[in-house]
């Protein structure tokens, strides 16, 4: 009886998410998955008549397009460099953060988390001017250590590096977060019985600290790449995707396919494409899970 | 009622609208759109099926607007008292799909100061002898001669129309980038860059492009209309007397530009078509026409309205530019073709390619975003 | 000694980090072109709020015209849309994550490895479909066509279930024998001894929405429909170069989300740290 109106409950309860689940993400996914498989564009949005069926044809496109490629290398080229970047940049800020002599910690927790509750579309603009190359306020901080100015955002070469520093600021707090928290978890006596064996501080990071984060490390690791295949709104608003298509990102090419030219079948297979890399990333953190013990 | 309008034009448009108001008593929502976006923002109102009653457009657009049949019919009475290259523009196979309302072209706004420095009394007409002028320039005068930037596709496209080749061959299905004269064109425009006569670079850096003149930053601005407009407000710091106009150079003097304009459509779901018209046609009308000219530059379509203008040389030089224009290519991807050979022109400024490797990319790039309409037209379901 | 330095090292780091918040702030009291002088100036030589009132309220426009930027809508329509979203995505979630950790019915494992799985598709795959869908159910350019793709609240699930499961069987059983509903239970009982995590569900739920970018951009084509980053982006794209305003723009997006923040941040910081929200 009570087993019954437990079910009953349960029902009510997570009906109405798994529908919404249903509806707007499990539907619209194997749709994606159909409209991948046509030429949609603006003629059969014309004319529904004018729709193709093509079969793998998109992806095929895809892969002799240069500027899908090119894309491709920008968002590899982001991670490659911004992983490293952020994770370091997060875990410098614990590692301080979580030193017992340090003052006032609550206040810098707030000020280095802060940038991650900001709005991106509002930071990303005043990153913008941060990173002009005549009125910036970092072009102005470098000439104080003698070093000439820098055409961040407008040189194809230094345009990734740029928009880095934004997505780094803007997100290492989150990061730092968690490896505080792991770093809570290192026995104050473990450090201690380490100290007086007369480990130096590297031996004590490599023997006593990284093993306790190790996972965090990881799991924080594999993340961040997923985040940094997901980047539209920094170059949307930072550089149109340009100079010279150098901040053109994987979504801003399945963007400005989409919904700038109606090329839906493109998109979708490019949507497609990112849906399988993260896939393919997500069975590596389980790998990587299931191996914990590797460090 | 809403009405989606662009750019300056836009922005200022709050001015048009009370009389139109109090005599119609037909309240109008308006929203001004800026140009960049302004492209997409229409396609996807389409495929959202939330498209404005009333809209100004690019008369480029007007194919692809065709195509996915989001127009109504202007009444043809609208029509009348037009250039004829205005009326050519809203006209597709003999069917006319909007109301043209302002009429545009391109020339070269210099600095009359430094251009006479340099040794020239206005800059010259053909390329050869406008190069010699902009290294003058560069020797001591100005920092740059002109300013090209890289995002916006209108100085190339403006020296391809000096050349005189078509854009597009094969019943308009194919590139035609790699023709001679669109080649000379190329190569004069990587030129400039070449010899440090313009700088590399986009829109966002080279910040308000006013004050970059203002400053000495260059010394020629080659830009449309909306120039004449500017000029006149106190906010931009051109004084009046110091800057002059000159047409757009070519291989041997100046040659045609292509027709631009914008126009006033009303969509096929419009709510009230009659109040719409109604607006359309206030707007449109020619002393209408000729008060926008007075607030924001913006050229009328009627001659009607040119007859109300004043006759500075500037004016007078835009005159006769728009009534030697020819058309663009009527596709639907006109928007995007012009947008992807700039990006491949760009590639070719910073060094990825040559002029001969660049026009052929750009056939290839543009061969394949015309690859549906082969294929349409090959079965006969396209006209 | 060592505690000084450190503690100087972070007062760096933290100082790097927030000056370009101050300076967003410093320069949205600028008047006109004062930023844009070389060197770039740190503080107003005469503070003024003259692109608030430019961003916030209809002006003359260049030729005399009325015209205004919409911010104020864009603000209302931000909030309206944030709370909404904050207030469905609990009434979907916390019932959902409550039933999957303590409520016993057929399915529930493979439910939960359901969306275990569903948890790894990305938003982005669904966009396309999602907008021709929302389209045929004539819901773009409205509020509810917003919302909807937030409404599949997967991990809002988890993470509630996450924190449920460590409620005390025997506490829900002694208010069953004294025959309270589930219904009941899960007010009076379940919420309460959940605040932490409401709270911090809340605050996120509210965060995300307020800061998402791409499906408002790509739903909403009425101006007076726009969120603040939408509408934020499209003045850019006109007034890119007018600093000052977009700085003031910049402070209006980003400085209530930062108050709401450092009035919650207890919650959210001991939320973050008891592990299991998505970053």
């Amino acid at each position: 009886m009570r087993r019954r109106s437990q079910g009953h409950a349960a029902l009510a309860f997570t009906v109405p998410v798994l529908v919404a689940t249903f509806a707007f993400l499990v539907v619209p996914t194997v749709a994606g998955l159909l409209l991948s498989a046509t030429d949609f564009d603006i003629y059969a949005l014309a004319d529904l008549r004018n729709l193709r069926l093509v079969g793998l044809g998109n992806y095929a496109a895809l892969a002799h397009d240069p500027a899908f490629w090119r894309a491709v290398g920008n968002t590899v080229l982001l991670a490659a460099l911004g992983v490293p970047a952020a994770i370091g940049t997060s875990l410098a800020a614990a590692l301080l953060l979580d030193s017992a002599t340090v003052r006032w910690k609550p206040v810098w927790r707030l000020l280095l988390f802060a940038p991650y509750v900001t709005t991106l579309v509002a930071t990303a603009l005043v990153w913008r001017y941060v990173l002009d190359t005549r009125a910036g306020l970092l072009n102005d901080a470098l000439l104080l250590v003698g070093i000439a100015p820098v055409d961040w955002l407008g040189d194809p070469r230094t345009s990734i590096p740029a928009t880095l520093i934004f997505i780094v600021w803007k997100a290492f707090g989150y990061n730092m977060l968690v490896f505080v928290a792991a770093l809570a978890t290192v026995s104050p006596e473990l450090r201690e019985a380490a100290r007086l064996d007369g480990a130096g501080p590297l031996a004590r990071f490599r023997h006593v600290t990284l093993p306790a984060i190790g996972p965090a490390l990881v799991l924080a690791s594999v993340l961040s790449v997923a985040n940094f295949l997901q980047v539209f709104a920094e170059p949307y608003v930072m550089t149109h995707g340009g100079p010279a298509e150098s901040t053109t990102t994987i979504l801003y090419f399945m963007f400005d396919q989409g919904f700038t030219w109606w090329n839906l079948g493109t998109a979708s297979a490019v949507a497609v494409v990112l849906f399988i890399a993260i896939l393919a990333l997500t069975a590596v953190q389980a790998r990587l899970a299931r191996e914990q013990e590797w460090l | 009622m809403a009405w989606w309008a662009l750019g300056t034009t836009g922005e200022n448009a709050p001015l048009l609208l009370p009389a139109f108001v109090r005599a119609s008593g037909i309240r109008v929502d308006l929203q001004a759109v800026p140009w960049t976006g302004a492209h997409e923002k229409l396609l996807t109102g389409f495929a959202g099926d939330s498209l404005p009653d009333v809209m100004m457009l690019n008369t480029g657009w007007l194919p692809e607007m065709a195509l996915l049949g989001a127009l109504a019919s202007p009444p043809p009475a609208l029509l009348a008292d037009q250039l004829p290259g205005a009326r050519a523009a809203v006209t597709l196979r003999g069917q006319p799909l909007a109301v043209p309302w302002t009429a545009d072209s391109w020339v070269q706004f210099y600095r009359r100061d430094l251009i006479a420095a340099a040794g020239y009394a206005a800059p010259p007409l053909d390329w050869t002898e406008w190069t010699r002028m902009a290294q003058a320039i560069i020797r001591g005068h100005a920092r740059f001669a002109t300013l090209h930037l890289l995002d916006w596709p209108e100085p190339l496209f403006a020296y391809a129309a000096q050349a005189g080749e078509p854009l597009l061959r094969d019943r308009d299905a194919r590139g035609n980038f790699r023709s001679a004269g669109f080649r000379a064109a190329l190569a004069f425009y990587k030129q400039g860059f070449d010899l440090g006569l313009t700088p590399k670079v986009t829109g966002a850096e080279a910040g308000d492009t006013y004050i970059g003149l203002r400053r000495g930053w260059f010394a020629i601005l080659p830009s449309d209309a909306v120039f004449l407009g500017d000029a006149r407000r106190a906010e931009h710091g051109i004084a009046a007397g110091s800057w002059g106009a000159a047409a757009t150079p070519g291989p041997q003097g100046a040659g045609p530009m292509w027709a631009r304009g914008t126009c006033l459509a009303v969509s096929r779901t419009a709510r009230d078509p009659a109040a719409a018209w109604a607006l359309v046609s206030f707007l449109a009308g020619a002393p209408l026409q000729a008060r926008l000219y007075g607030i924001t530059g913006d050229l009328p379509t009627r001659p009607s309205a040119w007859n109300a203008l004043p006759g500075d040389p500037a004016t007078r030089l835009f005159g006769k530019a728009i009534a030697g224009s020819v058309p663009i290519p009527a596709v639907p991807e006109w928007e995007r073709i012009m947008g992807e050979v700039q990006l491949v022109a760009e590639a070719m400024v910073r060094g990825a390619y040559s002029v001969d490797a660049a026009a052929t990319e750009m056939d290839a790039r543009v061969d394949r975003i015309l690859a549906k309409r082969r294929w349409l037209l090959d079965r006969g379901r396209l006209a | 000694m060592r505690g000084i330095a450190r503690t100087l090292a972070l007062a760096a780091l933290s100082l790097a980090t927030a000056t370009p918040l101050a300076w967003m702030v410093s320069v949205s009291l600028m008047p006109k072109g004062a930023a844009a002088t070389f060197p770039p100036p740190l503080w107003p030589a005469r503070p003024t709020l003259a692109n608030y009132r430019e961003l916030l309220f209809d002006h003359a426009g260049p030729g005399g015209g009325v015209t205004g930027y919409h911010i104020a809508g864009a603000m209302l329509n931000s909030t309206l849309l944030a709370a909404l979203a904050t207030v469905l995505g609990l009434a979907l979630t916390l019932p959902a994550g409550y039933a999957f950790a303590k409520l016993r019915f057929t399915g529930r494992a493979r439910l939960l490895q359901a969306l275990l799985a569903l948890a790894v598709i990305p938003a982005q795959v669904a966009l396309l479909p999602l907008f021709l869908m929302l389209k045929w159910a004539g819901l773009i350019n409205t509020y509810a066509g917003v919302l909807v793709p937030g409404l599949a609240g997967i991990y809002g699930v988890l993470f509630v279930r996450q924190a449920a499961l460590a409620i005390p069987h025997e506490m829900l059983d002694a208010a069953r024998l004294d025959g309270a509903s589930e219904w009941r239970i899960l007010m009076r009982i379940v919420l309460p001894l959940l605040r932490p995590t409401v709270v911090t569900l809340a605050l996120f739920t509210f965060l995300a929405s307020w800061s998402d970018f791409l499906w408002p951009l790509i739903a909403i084509t009425d101006q007076r429909l726009y969120t603040l980053p939408v509408a934020l982006a499209a003045i850019s794209r006109e007034h890119g170069q007018d600093v000052e305003l977009m700085m003031a723009g910049a402070v209006v997006t980003t400085l209530p989300v930062l108050l709401l923040f450092a009035a919650l941040q207890r919650f959210y910081f001991s939320g973050v740290l008891g592990g299991g929200v998505k970053g």
